[in-house]
Parts: C-alpha cells; sequence; structure tokens
C-alpha cells in the first residue's frame, strides 16, 4: 500500500510539472466546467418558480444533489478522464506491452498514470458549494450523518469507477472504437437526478443491479438528515463487489490481450 | 451533385465501418434527453402542467431534441480543426473541392448511419413513455413549416460550427470556443428545460440570439405554441441568422485561407 501511495506521488508530481507548461490550458478548463455546472443549477431555479418540490425534492435538495454529482464527475475528470481516453490506444499500439512488464498491478497504472490539475478551481467550487448548502439549509446535522455522507460518496466513486472501467474492456475483443470511454458516461449521468423518485422499473434497476444512486442520490439523503442503513450497508458491499468485479474483469480480458507488434 | 455524391458514398463506407463510434456518440446525444424525461416524469405524478406543458407535450418535446441532436445538429468544428493543425486543410485549397460540400456530404453520412439506431431508439422512448400519437395529427402545412424550420436551424448549426472551426487558422487551440458554444448553445436552445421556463429578460434577449433557432424554436412549431405573429417573425429571424451564418463562414473562410500556413513535409 505504501509502495503504491509513494508510487502516485511521483505521478502526481510529474503530471504537475507537465502541466504547468500549460497555463491558459489550465483557467480555460477550469472555466468551462464551473460554466457547465452553472447552467444546470440555473435550470433547476427556473423549474423551482414553478413549484415548491418536485415529487418531495426540494430546490435546496436539487440544490445538492447536483453540487454531488458534480464534484464526483470533477473528481472523475481529475483521476480518471485522461487515463481513460487513453486507454483505447494503450491496447491498440501495444504500449501495454510495457505497463504489463513492470512489477505493479496494471489496472493500478492504467487507471491512475494521469491526473489532470485542470478541474482543481471547478472541484474547490463545487466542495464550497456542498458546504454552503449543508450549513446554510441542513445544519445542524448530527456528525453520524457527516461521516455517512463522506463514507457513501467514497463508495459511490468506487461504484463509478469500477462500472466505468468495466466499460472500456470490450476494446480488447472490438479493436478500434476510438470513443468507448463515452460509453458510460450517460449512464453515469442519470446519477444526477434523485434516483429514489423514478419509479417501480429505474428505481431498483439504478440502485441494486447497477448502483448508481450512490453516486449522489444517497449521499444527498444522508447531508439532508436522512440515513436508510440497510441501504448504506448494501451501497458498501456493492462497491466492494464491483471493485472485485473490475479486477477479476481486468484479468480476464488480458488473457485476450494480442500486443500490436509483428 | 456528382460531386456531392461521390463525397457522400466516401464517408458513408467509414461511417458504416466505425459504426459502434456511431452507436457510442449516439447513446451520448439520447442521454441527456432520456434523463430530463425520467425525471420530468417523476415530476408530472405530482403536477398536471409545468410551464403550460402536459406530460405527452414535454414527451413530443424531447423526443424532438433526440431527433434534432441526432440528425440535424452536427459538429463539424472538431475535425475542421485538427485538419487545420494537421496541415490537411491545404487539401481543401489545393483541390477543386468546396470545403462546406464536402463537410456536408461527410457529415450527412455520418448522420444517415446513425438514423439506424437512433429511428429505433426514439420508437422504444415513444412506447416506454407512452407518446399521444394524436399530437402528431397535424396539417401539410404545419408539417412543411417544421421540414422548412429544421433546415434552417441545419444551415445555422452547420456554418456556424463550420466558422467556429476555421477559428483555429488564428488561434492555435479552439476547443475552449467550441466548448463555450457549446455550453452556451445546450442552454439557451431550450436542450436542457424548454424555454418557457425561463425568465422574461433573458427570453427577451435570447429571441435575438441564434441558439433557440436550432432546436426550440422548430420544435414549438410541432407543438403548436406559437402564435401566427410569433411564427411569423421567428421564422424571419431564423431565416436571417441563416443567411448571416453563411455569409460569416465565407467571410471567414476567404480571410483565413489568405493567412493560413502549413508546416510539414
Amino acid at each position: 500500500m505504501i509502495r503504491y501511495l509513494k508510487l502516485y506521488r511521483a505521478f502526481f508530481i510529474n503530471c504537475l510539472v507537465r502541466e504547468m507548461e500549460f497555463r491558459a490550458h489550465f483557467f480555460l478548463s477550469n472555466l468551462i466546467s464551473i460554466s457547465w455546472s452553472a447552467v444546470f443549477l440555473l435550470t433547476y431555479f427556473f423549474i423551482f418558480r414553478q413549484t415548491s418540490s418536485v415529487n418531495g425534492w426540494t430546490l435546496e435538495q436539487m440544490l445538492l444533489l447536483t453540487a454531488i454529482y458534480f464534484l464526483a464527475d470533477r473528481v472523475y475528470d481529475s483521476f480518471l478522464e485522461m487515463n481513460f481516453e487513453d486507454f483505447v490506444n494503450l491496447v491498440n499500439t501495444g504500449r501495454l506491452d510495457l505497463i504489463l512488464t513492470k512489477p505493479v498491478n496494471s489496472q493500478f497504472i492504467v487507471s491512475l498514470r494521469r491526473f489532470s490539475f485542470s478541474f482543481t478551481i471547478s472541484s474547490l467550487m463545487m466542495f464550497g458549494l456542498l458546504v454552503y448548502l449543508v450549513v446554510h439549509y441542513f445544519w445542524p446535522l448530527p456528525l453520524i450523518n457527516l461521516l455517512v455522507g463522506l463514507l457513501i460518496f467514497i463508495a459511490g466513486l468506487v461504484i463509478s469507477y469500477s462500472l466505468w472501467f468495466m466499460t472500456l474492456l470490450p476494446v480488447f475483443w472490438w479493436g478500434r472504437v476510438d470513443n468507448i470511454q463515452h460509453l458510460f458516461r450517460p449512464f453515469h449521468q442519470l446519477s444526477r437526478i434523485p434516483i429514489d423518485i423514478t419509479g417501480r422499473f429505474i428505481q431498483p434497476l439504478f440502485t441494486f443491479i447497477f448502483p448508481l444512486a450512490f453516486i449522489a442520490t444517497v449521499p444527498t439523503q444522508a447531508l439532508t438528515g436522512q440515513l436508510n442503513w440497510p441501504l448504506i450497508g448494501y451501497g458498501v458491499f456493492a462497491a466492494a463487489l464491483l471493485f472485485y468485479l473490475s479486477h477479476r474483469l481486468w484479468n480476464f480480458a488480458l488473457r485476450h490481450y494480442t500486443s500490436a507488434s509483428s | 451533385m456528382r460531386k456531392l455524391l461521390a463525397y457522400f458514398r466516401v464517408a458513408l463506407i467509414d461511417a458504416f465501418i466505425y459504426r459502434a463510434t456511431g452507436f457510442i456518440w449516439m447513446l451520448n446525444d439520447v442521454g441527456p434527453a432520456v434523463i430530463a424525461l425520467i425525471f420530468w416524469s417523476a415530476a408530472f405524478t405530482t403536477h398536471s402542467s409545468f410551464a403550460g406543458y402536459t406530460f405527452p407535450q414535454m414527451l413530443l418535446y424531447y423526443l424532438g431534441i433526440m431527433f434534432v441532436n441526432n440528425v440535424i445538429n452536427t459538429q463539424p468544428q472538431f475535425f475542421l480543426s485538427e485538419e487545420i493543425r494537421s496541415g490537411d486543410f491545404s487539401n481543401y485549397l489545393l483541390k477543386p473541392i468546396n470545403l462546406a460540400l464536402f463537410k456536408f456530404a461527410s457529415n450527412s453520412s455520418w448522420r444517415f448511419v446513425r438514423l439506424m439506431f437512433i429511428v429505433p431508439t426514439l420508437l422504444l422512448v415513444a412506447k416506454l413513455f407512452s407518446l399521444d400519437l394524436s399530437l402528431l395529427h397535424l396539417s401539410f402545412f404545419r408539417w412543411g413549416l417544421i421540414i422548412f424550420s429544421l433546415i434552417m436551424a441545419f444551415g445555422i448549426n452547420f456554418f456556424l460550427k463550420l466558422t467556429l472551426g476555421l477559428t483555429t487558422i488564428w488561434f492555435e487551440e479552439s476547443g475552449w470556443l467550441f466548448f463555450g458554444f457549446v455550453i452556451l448553445g445546450t442552454f439557451l436552445s431550450g436542450e436542457l428545460i424548454p424555454l418557457d421556463f425561463f425568465p422574461a429578460g433573458l427570453l427577451a434577449v435570447n429571441n435575438f440570439l441564434p441558439f433557440k433557432y436550432m432546436l426550440y424554436f422548430p420544435l414549438s412549431i410541432l407543438l403548436n405554441r406559437l402564435s401566427g405573429q410569433e411564427l411569423f417573425f421567428g421564422l424571419l429571424f431564423q431565416f436571417a441568422w441563416c443567411l448571416f451564418a453563411y455569409g460569416l463562414y465565407r467571410l471567414v473562410f476567404h480571410r483565413g485561407s489568405r493567412i493560413y500556413s502549413a508546416y510539414g513535409g
């Protein structure tokens, strides 16, 4: 574990040096992602001019849900997006060979080799908005809710990573599908609406089978004073199971890797 | 016309080879509208209407968005920008190829292949959310207006995005301009929510911008939400924006091709 942390620190510093060469890109990426989040938040203000609640969800709860979703999205953008974008090329050009020969877990390197600093300000702003909303509208909150909110947010990130990573693996069989990293995106976007009100079919599907509800809906519930212990337990279990499954599938997919040379 | 068909055929072969890529882009274009529909179907369980829309109207609106985003709104700017950076743009200047015509043919062929995916998807979504077919019983005249308005929407979107792509000649990195345009467009064209939810002040400004004519306006003709006067002035503005977008594209193309330089051997 310590070895991996040290390795990640080296990746991190390497990426920081690289990113500092492209300062304009840093500011523009942040500006674009902040504007994108702002547009979504604004639409909720417009919708809630027509009503005080949507199936039990108030404007403040919807804004908190959106802030949590975009924070999770920024974590993806910062830690994973560049790596997932490079994934197809790694497999198709045979550069994966180099990674497989290294004495480190290959899934760790293909997932986390590059870190993007381009979303730092945007992530901090989403976190700031989250704190503002909780303090202004849902405070006082028992400490246990904060801790559970954090725990389930991390579980949501693991679920999102595992599902997203598994959708990349068909590239070992299909070959050149340049945009396969975008296959999971529309499903991930589903987590920006409250999954608990989506009806008899979608709600159980995206809570228990593809547990996207744990990315934003369940953390929002925890931070607004609702704790459903069996659901929270299931979220942590699902995160661990999907992470394990992603690792097993990675090893299975690697057996079908044919490299690209000669 | 023969040239156009030849371009179309070449790009069609490419589009068929990369059909999985097309399918994934289709999912990405359809996804946000389906998510919005799921949200609205939950919201309508406790309300009978929002901003004058009943659920069947809202469903038709978002089905319209899926259709326009997949068939009408093309994205030629990204590839054009890449061609300018790599030097392949020289082909349009040295050979007797018309840039707009070529891009029109290649984008249409990709969209043609996408029809294979989008038509069943639209039918499926319409079935799942129980589309009220009586909303589609419109006069021939109205269908004619919708088609005219969609062609204008295509023109505005196509020429403005080509112009954006051409700005790569001046700025080496134009991604921020593209995404800035996409964000503004997504918000002000009515792609997230119908513009009827917007405050009056913003709507008044938006009437003079091109975005609503790329999506919301043709959809409001479909949904029969416009008075005769609104329809007349809307079509006039839409036509004017289409002409302006074409003129701007011509101007930027001529200025750009004079200062463009390709490197490498």
